[in-house]
């Protein structure tokens, strides 16, 4: 019968589990702040463009306020991306672990 | 008087030496031959229950060493199974391709439509009723995929009458009848965003060949 070592399957699984953590958490992190700063240039940019526009009377006091509530809704909808982001995330990393699992676990047994 | 008085302690004494006599007697292990048959008997026996137990304990270590490692593959197995369950308890939807093409067509449309808004909202009605209910059969549909909670509020703020967005645009052109062109430029950018968000999320979601 072929000889089974618990501990080295738990020490061999944290070591990869902390691998694809930070790996995973990394990239993670580069999209969401790549996303985030991409938005926020964008509304300093459309800010500047619905201020001067209402200053050249193009366009109305309500269509500027209608215009930046709908800047507000769009960050609201870029925050839910990117918490659909950090689940699809979190999805893939417990594939990811798995499949690490698997084959280490069938190397030991 | 005097010579009855000192014969009463001696016959008390005789009798206490008798009754102390009997009790030492008494107290003496008893060595009855047949006794002490039985007492060796018990020895040997226990000697060779000894034995046998050492016997019943080596197999019982080899037994017990068959044990910790059956229970040992048995909780690899559990931990494994209990892996996979974690695993395959999914956070969000996975992705489907009929959503994203939907959510990308309808877009298109959207744009389209906005695009009417400096004539008078009367003589589109048509359009804009036909956009209306292609997006709530796509909310319909978005609606019914499980986990996908997420994706319905994003389609909620797109879509709510009361915002700004599609929703809310779509109204102010009823109420105003018509629209700015400009205003219409402005709030055509932030809608088409609005829908890359969710195309953007669902194009990240885990396809079914990743899995």
């Amino acid at each position: 019968m072929a000889t089974f070592d618990f501990q080295t399957l738990f020490d061999q699984l944290k070591k990869e589990v902390s691998n694809v953590a930070v790996t995973s958490v990394q990239q993670f992190k580069n999209e969401a702040e790549a996303d985030a700063l991409n938005l926020l240039e964008n509304l300093k940019e459309n800010l500047r463009t619905w201020t001067v526009q209402w200053a050249l009377g193009a366009i109305t006091k309500e269509d500027f306020e209608f215009l930046v509530m709908g800047q507000k809704e769009l960050i609201q909808m870029n925050l839910l991306k990117q918490k659909g982001m950090a689940l699809i995330d979190l999805d893939k990393f417990k594939i990811r672990l798995i499949n690490q699992i698997v084959k280490i676990a069938l190397s030991v047994i | 008087m005097h010579g009855v008085s000192t014969t009463i302690p001696i016959q008390k004494d005789a009798i206490l030496m008798q009754r102390d006599a009997k009790h030492r007697v008494s107290t003496k292990p008893m060595l009855n031959p047949e006794n002490h048959l039985s007492l060796r008997d018990v020895h040997q026996n226990r000697l060779l229950t000894n034995k046998q137990h050492c016997r019943i304990n080596g197999n019982l270590n080899t037994t017990s060493m068959e044990t910790i490692r059956i229970s040992l593959k048995l909780r690899t197995i559990a931990f494994i199974v209990g892996l996979f369950a974690f695993v395959a308890c999914a956070t969000i939807s996975n992705f489907d391709q009929q959503a994203y093409i939907y959510t990308t067509s309808v877009k298109v449309d959207a744009l389209n439509v906005m695009d009417l808004a400096t004539t008078d909202y009367a003589s589109h009605s048509k359009e804009v009723k036909e956009l209306q209910t292609q997006l709530q059969k796509i909310y319909e549909y978005e609606k019914n995929r499980p986990k996908n909670e997420i994706t319905l509020k994003q389609w909620d703020i797109l879509l709510d009458p009361e915002g700004h967005l599609l929703g809310g645009y779509l109204k102010r052109w009823e109420t105003q009848k018509t629209l700015s062109k400009t205003f219409v430029i402005e709030a055509k950018k932030l809608v088409d965003k609005a829908f890359d968000q969710i195309a953007g999320l669902e194009s990240k979601k885990i396809k079914t060949s990743e899995l």
